[in-house]
């Protein structure tokens, strides 16, 4: 589980309140500061990892399985789209409308 | 996050709180706990995710005062005992025997307390950064790691009427005109002191 945690293909889990479980790659999640800090293995130079970063699991509980996953896919789209400069080659990144608060929620709670 | 709208007419669903609500008072001493704990070297035990949101619903539910304050102050209360515990000692020893080594001794112990509480500071920080991007800026206080340097300042080095302060001053100064007589010194202590203040 927590092997190759070092190198950039790395997978890191993410599970929703409701029992929903998404692995993206540990890339994609350092794109939300929260989630970055979570798994981070070191802190001013000594080993201070908390148990997330030890065993690659993130448990979400407040986050719902259909607000995590299009959580998962936005982070993934700011990975690829984050060296791309000219705004109109990015295309939107589109949600429902019934979803919008529940996903605001989430993204002010893992800064992205 | 773009805002687009795939189907107009759409209803907002209202946030269903998947987690019970806790008493903020719990809350507190949870991350009161936890504290300890990291000062403990327990880290790889806790779970960051339930610490960080239990500062995110302690702002949330207007507790910020609660979580800033209360952490200040376990912060205080753990330097305070460390002081007595440790470097107050070393003190004692200086004054009825104030030989080179007791100097080293006394710096080293001041050193290693300093490096401990800004790895702690780092993690807290960390652990607190939704109360930092909220609470921090609406109050207009110093973020929650200059706060930890702040009470270092004021627990350590200005405490017990600047005992503390007087004696750093004094060992750092014992050892370079030690050196200056030729005696040997650990430069490496020396150096970290000075870089603490």
């Amino acid at each position: 589980m927590a092997d190759g945690n070092n190198d950039g293909s790395s997978l890191v889990r993410l599970l929703s309140g409701d029992g929903f479980s998404f692995v993206i790659s540990k890339k994609a999640a350092d794109m939300s500061p929260t989630l970055k800090n979570m798994l981070e293995m070191t802190r001013g130079g000594t080993d201070v990892a908390f148990s997330e970063a030890l065993s690659s699991q993130i448990q979400l509980p407040e986050i719902r399985g259909k607000v995590l996953e299009r959580v998962c896919q936005y982070l993934i789209y700011k990975y690829r789209y984050s060296d791309e400069g000219a705004s109109d080659r990015v295309p939107d990144f589109e949600f429902d409308v019934e979803m919008s608060l529940e996903l605001l929620m989430a993204a002010d709670y893992l800064d992205c | 996050m773009s805002f687009a709208n795939k189907r107009p007419g759409g209803r907002i669903l209202p946030v269903r709180r998947l987690t019970p609500q806790v008493d903020p008072q719990k809350q507190f001493e949870k991350l009161a706990t936890a504290i300890g704990d990291i000062y403990g070297h327990k880290i790889s035990q806790l779970s960051y995710e339930e610490l960080y949101r239990t500062g995110y619903n302690l702002v949330l539910s207007k507790n910020g005062a609660l979580a800033y304050d209360g952490v200040k102050g376990v912060i205080e209360s753990h330097l305070d005992n460390c002081v007595h515990k440790d470097i107050l000692g070393h003190i004692s020893t200086l004054r009825t025997n104030p030989t080179l080594s007791n100097h080293e001794a006394f710096l080293w112990s001041l050193r290693v307390l300093w490096s401990e509480h800004v790895t702690t500071m780092l993690v807290i920080k960390d652990v607190l950064m939704y109360v930092d991007k909220v609470y921090v800026k609406d109050a207009q206080l110093p973020s929650v790691y200059d706060m930890g340097m702040y009470v270092f300042r004021d627990q350590v080095l200005l405490a017990s009427h600047k005992r503390i302060c007087i004696e750093v001053t004094k060992s750092v100064l014992s050892q370079i005109s030690s050196e200056r007589c030729g005696e040997q010194v650990n430069r490496s202590v020396l150096r970290g002191v000075v870089d603490m203040l």
